[in-house]
This record gives structure tokens, C-alpha cells and sequence, in this order.
């Protein structure tokens, strides 16, 4: 862990207390979103590597928002996105993809093209669902 | 006066007691000799010779015959004093040759006069002698002699020589009588023969000493063969006629005669006086012929002027009919002939041979045969050509075509219809024939010909199906392809708009509609892409271009159009656009891998040249998996030549490694994950394992298992005779986490990693269900088609 206390990282908790789902099929990207949601104080439900856990999961937990990348190692995948859609749940979409690749429906969502700054998601993060628990606290 | 008022019955007893001659012989054989003589030469006068005789002899006065004829008696041959009565008819009741004929008996009167009325008194006679004579047994007449000297006494003498004289008077009264039926008879047939208008010869047969006729000799000629013969009768036919023989004629009379056979011919007789027809029937008689003659020659030429003004007529006609063929034939383009069935000689040809084939009609019509007609045709059509005409000359009627070579250098295209002429008897007399210059046909035929291959092949070879739709009628064509871009037959079904439009993709039906109807309201052209649902059930992209032709009031009468297939570029497009995310997403994600590689091995502990190092061999790592995996589309990395890979990139000794295990095909993802595994596992065992000692020994074994419907794929890192205790691989570092997290977070497989007391022992369980990629060969409508 010594060597990611060297990495930049928000000098606060901006998710403090929401519930991030975290789908993303490459190990070390998915665990590097996992340090940087819980270094923003946000609580992770997962990571996962595909849809099927992922929406399993969601159907369960309360989730405050997402980080889904479309291609969980199959080609586009649309499923936890529209999962997400259904249950009215923010969410963030990461993606190797350009925007003319993914269905029209998803025109509104916000997007975020890999290789991606874990700091850029967080931030992408906190607009998406909100002042977290632990910042309102703070106000 | 009644016959027994007379002294009759005294006459001849009277005479008796008269003194008596002796009979007179010499006077009686003279009287008879020349009475004879007289019937021989003319039977009509031996009466009137025999009365002569009496009164010439001096035995009487007067004498006479009296013949009976009916009531009466008539006078005849009476000769002396009472010639002059001759032919006087008196009644025979009570006169004296009545008395004679009634008794049968002679009778003499003396002074007739004084005893009966009737008696000629110019002279007178004295006495008069009466016998009767008989013809058949019956008295028919009396012969008579009267004395007018008054004192001559007849004699028992003049009796005698009377009577015989009467039997003599009765033979030639008898002869006479025949002779006269006979010339009734003959006057009859000779005018009869005479009335006719033909001539009528008979003919008695000359023959020579052995029987056989050797000429024929006249017997009979009636007028109308005297007028041209003259009297003939007796004469030899042969010295008269001698033509006969040459005409036949003469065969003919003794054919007739020996055979009885009638005949009837007619003979042209240009022989003696002769000229002209005849005709003449020739029947047996007797030992010869009759014959009648009719003179035919001007009804023969009267028959012969009526044949030949009907001739003369017909031979008009005919030559008006010709000349309006001749007009028709020299007047035609076309070519128009006759040949004769047998020679093929021409017999006819019209002028515009000479343009059409390029030689004269006048050269063409004496070569005999078809060789001159023949040499203008090029080589390769003639067998045909030729066998062409044989089939006219058999009875078919033919048309074919063929071509010339023109002297003036320009071929020609012909058209011949050849036809047999028939004779009255049906046979196959001639053969007719029409050529036609048919060249400027032939080449538009083959222009159009050339024109619609081009348009066929072009069409097939583009793909287009073409369509014509007559919006009235509803008929609609379709081309061989329209059919088969919608996955029917040629010909399959009937074409139909609503047939069309069913077949579209129910999504794209309203749409296409509406294209079409745009297309008519603007006069537009109408130009649509569309998904039609093909009979095999594929979807199928349809691009289409048509326009509509309106009628004077612009309501759209036809419309014609293409139609071409686009789904294999669109799917190619598609595949395009899916791959080139794909790729955007991998280049990206290594990118993104590659960060995180880097931050993972970052570690403050080491100098910077071992950071170098190690993300260098797990930066080649990842290359050498890339390199496998984007080999081809769907390439996926053999396990052997991974481990190998590895292996060699380390420089192990491959004596000290031991590799067994079936032959793997692992999936990208599985590949990518495994090499970056054996790579650390090797890095490990050539700084602190197996290769760091010379005893150290490695065995890597693997096989596939089926679980629940799943193949696995386990494998096993055994290393042996390693010194140990010694740190484990990357011990909570980037090795140790790829085995033991990574493979169960990305692959859904286990990884664990054993430290035994002589090495370090790895084993990994991964599924081998590849996940479909865009990269191995699934179908990527997939993903479109999960809109």
C-alpha cells in the first residue's frame, strides 16, 4: 500500500458514504477504481467482472451510482447500463468506445473514455450522484 | 251373159270333128326357143313377144294375153289388128276369158261378136281361140288368139301348140312377176340407199386359189358414193383405191369378213380424188363387206377450229397472267426464281438477282444447276443452304437464312422460302423460291441482340434485379434476379405489389410506402433502401431506384426500376464499424493495462534499473500475447507454445524442464492472462528457483476436465530440488496477485501457489468457454440486433 499513498489523491472524502457499483472486467483496472472510490470515502459494491454479478448485486443493494464499463470482455454490453436505467440509478460509462459505437439511448449518459484518470472518474463521480454523507456533514 | 249361154263346151269337140295337121314341132321349138331367149334378155316383154310370135307365124289375126287382176281382165301383149287395144281392162263376169278362167278350160267362139257385147268388132273376129294359163295350179289369165279371115277354121294344131305356148306364157308370167318384186325390192334399198347422205358401197371378197382375199370387188354404190366414184360396180377395189391398203382399210374389209366383227373408225384418207376425214363402219355381208362412209372433214375442222380458238383463249389468259407475274417479279426487291425439281436448273429468275447476289440474271440462267448460287455463299453456311433446297425438292415448304459474299465486298445476309411446285399429277414439278435481302434486319437483330446481352450480363453481373410495373394493370415483370434477391425461383411466383410489399421487413413496410407514394406526388424519382425478409427467413437490405411515367393527367401509369442487394455491404460495413470500436476499446484497455502494469511495478524497494527491467519483461509479456492474438481474426495461443514462449524469453535450460499435457487451444482473454502468469512464475524460478541452482528441476503438466458441461483447463508448476526456504514469487507482489487474484476475478478459475520443502508448486483451474469476442469470429449483428 506504500506505494499508492505516493499517488495524488483527493484531500477529501467527496463520496463519503455513497455506494458506488463498480463493473469493470480488467482486474487491475477494477481494483484501481476500488482504491480510488475508497479513498474518496465512497463504500464500493463490487468490483465485478460481468453483468450477471453485477445486476445480481443491484437488485439486492441500495447503489447511489456507477462506474460501467461496456465491454466486460464480450463486445458491447448494455445490460447493466440499462439494469442501472431502470432502477433510475446515475452511473458513468466507461468505455474504449467513441460515442457513435453505443446505442442512442445512452446519448444523455455520461461517459468516460479509457485509458481513464481514476482522479478524473472521482470527480466525474461526486457530479453524478451528489455531496456525499460525509460532506454534507462537513457543511 | 251367163258363161253357159255360150257353146263352149263344143268348142274343142268342134275342133275335133275339124280335119287335123300334124303337129308342128320345128314352128313349136322356135316359138319357144325365141320366147326363151326374149325372158333371158327381158322377162317385161314375153308376153308381148310371144302374141307377136302367133300373128307373125300367121296362126291368128290377133293375139294377146288377158291377165286377171281382181274382177277385171286387162289386155296385154296384144298384137295383129287389135294391137291398138292393148291394155284395155274389161270386166271378166260373162266375158269369154271369164268363161275360161271360171271353167278352166279352152274355149272357141266363132263370130264372138254376135255372142258377146264386149267383143272388138275392128276387125271382127271370125273365131277365137281361148286357153287359160295357170300361175300356182290357178287360172290367172288367158292367152288368146282370133282369126278375122272369115274362112279360117282353127285346128285341133292351133290348140295344141296354144296350150303349150300357155304353160310357157305362165312360166314367164311367173318370171315376170318375181322380176318385178325383185326390182320393188332392189328400187327400195337403192333409194333408200340413195336417200342417204352417206356413202354406202357393198363389197364382195376376191379370192385367190387357196381361199384367201386378195381383193374385194364393188357391188353396190348408192348416189352419194357414185357422185365421187362414178360406176364402180364389178371393179376391183385395190385398182380404184389403192390407198386403202396404206390407210388400213383394206385390213379392216377382211377382218370384217373372215370375222364377222363390225367395225368403226375414223380415217384421215388423203389418197386418189380423197382428202379428208371419214369415218366408216364396215359389217359383213355375204362373202364381203357393207359399208357406209361418212365425210367428217369439216366437222373434224370445224371440231379442230373450235380446240384451237379455246386453245388460242386459254394461251391468252395464260399470257396475261404471265405478264402481271413478269410486272410483279421484275418489279420486286426480293428475289423470285424457278427451278426445274430434278435438274435444279434455273427456268426462271427476276431482275433483282443481279443486285442481291451481284451477277447477271442472263450468266446465272444457263449455269446449270445450283453451283453458281452456291459458290456466293460463304463456305460455312452452305451445307445448310444446301440441304435447304433438298427438302423443297422432297415437298417441304422451307425458309432459312444464309450468307453471301457480294463482289462488291460486303457480305450479305439472305432469306430464302423455298416451295415444291406440283404437276396436275401431284409430282414434284419444280421448286419455287423468294431470296431476301434480310441484311439490315439481320444487323439490327443482332444490335438489339448484342444491346440486351450487354444489359442481361451487366445486370447480372451488378447484381440488379430489375422491375416494370404497369400500375393500371397491376402486371408486374421481374428480372431473373429480382426473383432470386427476394429468394425465389425465376418464374416461382406472379409477381404482385402486394406479394412485394409483404415480403418487406414489417418495420421498413410504412416507411417504403411512403417512399413511393412521395415518389408519385412529386413526379419524383423514388429511391429507397429497405429490409425485405428473405423466403430462406435472412433479413436483407434492399436498395431501389425506380420512376414512375404518368399519364396525361398525371396519375402514374408504369413505373421501372432496380433494385440491388446491399446486405453484404452493410453487414461488411457494420463489421467495420464494430471492429473499429473494437479496436479503439483494446488499444485503450492495453493502454489502460499497461498503466496499471507500471503502477504495479513501481515499488520504492527496488532501484530503478530493476523497475526497468521487470516492466520490461511483463511489458514483452503482453507484447508476445498481442502478437499470438492479433495473428488472425479469431487466433487463439496454443498452452505448449505459451509456456515455451516464456520459458525461452527467460533463457531457461529445457533440459531441466519437463513438459506434459494435450494439445490446448486457449482463448484470448485465457492467453493474455496465462502468459503474463508463466512469466512470472519463470522470472521467479530463474532468480530464486529451479534455473538459480544447477540441481533444480521443473515439471509442467496439464490436461483439459469436463465439469458440469464446461472444459477446464488444469495445470500444474512443479518445481523440485530448490533449496528452500526462499522468498515466494512477488510475494504479495505483482506475480502472487496475477495467480491468485487476477485469474480468479478476469477467468472465473483458481490459482494457488504452494511452497513445498524443495520448491515451489503452482496450480491453476481455468474454464476454456471462450467468451465471444469481436475478434474470434462471432457474428456481430449480434450486438446490433440486442437494440
Amino acid at each position: 500500500m506504500t506505494a499508492k499513498t505516493r499517488l495524488r489523491e483527493p484531500a477529501r472524502p467527496i463520496l463519503a458514504g455513497a455506494a458506488i457499483l463498480v463493473v469493470e472486467d480488467e482486474f487491475y483496472l477494477a481494483f484501481e477504481l476500488k482504491a480510488a472510490v475508497e479513498r474518496a470515502g465512497g463504500i464500493v459494491a463490487g468490483p465485478f467482472a460481468d453483468a450477471a454479478s453485477a445486476i445480481a448485486h443491484l437488485v439486492e443493494a441500495r447503489i447511489d451510482g456507477a462506474v460501467v464499463d461496456v465491454n466486460l470482455g464480450s463486445g458491447i454490453s448494455t445490460l447493466v447500463a440499462d439494469a442501472l436505467i431502470e432502477r433510475a440509478v446515475p452511473f458513468l460509462l466507461l468505455t474504449g468506445y467513441d460515442a457513435a459505437a453505443l446505442p442512442d439511448r445512452f446519448g444523455g449518459v455520461e461517459r468516460i473514455e479509457k485509458p481513464a484518470d481514476p482522479c478524473a472518474v472521482m470527480r466525474k463521480l461526486r457530479v453524478l450522484v451528489g455531496p456525499g454523507e460525509g460532506q454534507a456533514a462537513a457543511r | 251373159m251367163k258363161p253357159r249361154d255360150f257353146a263352149a263346151a263344143d268348142a274343142v269337140r268342134l275342133l275335133d270333128r275339124r280335119p287335123t295337121r300334124a303337129p308342128d314341132h320345128a314352128l313349136e321349138a322356135q316359138m319357144l326357143s325365141r320366147l326363151a331367149t326374149e325372158l333371158a334378155e327381158r322377162p317385161e316383154g314375153v308376153l308381148a313377144r310371144l302374141a307377136d310370135l302367133l300373128v307373125e307365124a300367121g296362126i291368128a289375126g290377133s293375139a294377146g294375153t288377158t291377165i286377171c287382176e281382181g274382177a277385171c281382165g286387162v289386155w296385154e301383149a296384144v298384137s295383129g289388128a287389135w294391137a291398138s287395144l292393148g291394155g284395155t281392162s274389161i270386166p271378166l263376169e260373162g266375158s269369154p276369158c271369164g268363161i275360161v278362167v271360171d271353167r278352166d278350160a279352152p274355149l272357141l267362139m266363132i263370130r264372138p261378136a254376135d255372142r258377146f257385147a264386149g267383143a272388138p268388132t275392128d276387125p271382127a273376129a271370125a273365131e277365137l281361140l281361148i286357153v287359160p294359163f295357170h300361175l300356182d295350179c290357178v287360172p290367172a289369165g288367158t292367152l288368146w288368139i282370133a282369126a278375122h279371115d272369115p274362112g279360117h277354121r282353127f285346128d285341133g294344131e292351133d290348140l295344141r301348140l296354144l296350150q303349150s305356148l300357155a304353160r310357157f306364157a305362165a312360166s314367164a308370167q311367173r318370171v315376170r312377176e318375181r322380176s318385178r318384186e325383185l326390182a320393188r325390192s332392189r328400187d327400195l334399198l337403192q333409194g333408200t340407199m340413195n336417200a342417204s347422205i352417206d356413202m354406202i358401197q357393198v363389197f364382195e371378197a376376191v379370192r385367190d386359189a387357196r381361199g384367201a382375199i386378195t381383193d374385194f370387188n364393188w357391188l353396190l354404190n348408192n348416189h352419194m358414193s357414185e357422185s365421187r366414184f362414178g360406176k364402180v360396180e364389178g371393179e376391183s377395189l385395190l385398182e380404184r383405191n389403192p390407198g386403202v391398203v396404206a390407210e388400213g382399210i383394206f385390213d379392216v374389209f377382211r377382218q370384217v369378213t373372215e370375222t364377222g366383227e363390225p367395225s368403226l373408225r375414223e380415217h384421215h384418207y388423203v389418197h386418189e380424188q380423197f382428202d379428208g376425214w371419214f369415218l366408216q363402219s364396215v359389217t359383213r355381208l355375204g362373202d364381203g363387206v357393207v359399208t357406209t362412209t361418212k365425210d367428217i372433214t369439216e366437222w373434224k375442222a370445224a371440231q379442230t377450229e373450235l380446240l384451237r380458238l379455246r386453245d388460242e383463249a386459254a394461251s391468252d389468259r395464260l399470257r396475261r397472267s404471265e405478264e402481271r407475274f413478269r410486272r410483279f417479279g421484275e418489279a420486286s426487291q426480293d428475289v423470285l426464281w424457278i427451278r426445274d425439281a430434278a435438274t435444279l436448273h434455273w427456268e426462271y429468275l427476276t431482275p433483282a438477282f443481279q443486285a442481291l447476289y451481284g451477277i447477271p440474271v442472263t450468266l446465272a440462267i444457263v449455269t446449270p444447276g445450283l453451283d453458281r448460287w452456291l459458290d456466293r455463299i460463304v463456305p460455312g453456311d452452305r451445307t445448310a443452304a444446301k440441304a435447304q433446297i433438298a427438302r423443297a425438292q422432297a415437298g417441304e415448304s422451307t425458309t432459312f437464312d444464309y450468307r453471301i459474299h457480294h463482289p462488291d465486298g460486303e457480305d450479305r445476309w439472305v432469306r430464302t422460302t423455298a416451295f415444291p411446285i406440283r404437276g396436275t399429277d401431284g409430282a414434284i414439278e419444280r421448286i419455287g423460291g423468294i431470296d431476301q435481302n434480310i441484311t439490315r434486319i439481320q444487323r439490327a437483330q443482332h444490335a438489339l441482340a448484342e444491346s440486351e446481352e450487354r444489359l442481361r450480363s451487366a445486370t447480372e453481373v451488378g447484381r440488379l434485379g430489375l422491375w416494370d410495373w404497369n400500375v393500371r394493370t397491376g402486371h408486374i415483370a421481374w428480372s431473373d434476379e429480382h426473383y432470386r434477391m427476394y429468394g425465389y425461383a425465376v418464374g416461382e411466383i406472379v409477381p404482385a405489389f402486394e406479394t412485394w410489399l409483404a415480403s418487406v421487413h414489417p418495420d421498413d413496410r410504412a416507411a417504403t410506402e411512403a417512399a413511393l407514394a412521395r415518389a408519385t406526388a412529386d413526379h419524383g424519382e423514388y429511391d429507397h433502401e429497405f429490409r425485405a425478409v428473405h423466403q430462406n427467413g435472412t433479413v436483407r437490405w434492399i436498395a431501389a431506384r425506380g420512376r414512375f411515367t404518368y399519364d396525361s393527367e398525371g396519375r402514374p401509369q408504369r413505373m421501372v426500376g432496380a433494385a440491388i442487394d446491399l446486405t453484404e455491404r452493410r453487414e461488411a460495413e457494420e463489421r467495420q464499424r464494430l471492429l473499429l470500436g473494437e479496436l479503439q476499446h483494446r488499444v485503450r484497455n492495453i493502454l489502460a493495462v499497461v498503466r496499471s502494469i507500471i503502477r504495479r511495478t513501481h515499488d520504492a524497494d527496488q532501484s530503478a534499473e530493476e523497475f526497468v527491467q521487470h516492466l520490461e519483461g511483463r511489458l514483452g509479456a503482453l507484447a508476445r500475447t498481442q502478437v499470438l492474438l492479433t495473428r488472425a481474426v479469431d487466433a487463439g495461443a496454443d498452452l505448449e507454445l505459451v509456456i515455451r514462449d516464456e520459458l525461452d524469453a527467460q533463457a531457461a535450460d529445457f533440459d531441466r524442464v519437463e513438459l506434459s499435457g494435450p494439445g490446448v487451444r486457449l482463448p484470448a482473454k485465457v492467453a493474455e492472462v496465462l502468459t503474463l502468469a508463466v512469466h512470472e512464475l519463470s522470472t521467479n524460478a530463474l532468480k530464486y528457483g529451479v534455473f538459480s541452482s544447477d540441481r533444480g528441476r521443473l515439471a509442467i503438466e496439464w490436461d483439459e476436465r469436463v465439469v458440469s458441461d464446461c472444459r477446464w483447463l488444469h495445470l500444474e508448476w512443479q518445481e523440485r530440488g530448490v533449496d528452500m526456504p526462499r522468498p515466494a514469487p512477488g510475494r504479495g507482489g505483482f506475480g502472487s496477485e496475477l495467480i491468485t487474484r487476477r485469474v480468479p476475478y478476469e477467468l472465473r478459475g483458481e490459482g494457488r501457489i504452494d511452497l513445498l520443502p524443495d520448491g515451489i508448486r503452482c496450480t491453476l483451474d481455468i474454464p476454456l468457454s471462450a467468451k465471444a469476442s469481436i475478434l474470434s469470429g462471432g457474428d456481430p449483428a449480434r450486438v446490433e440486433n440486442r437494440k
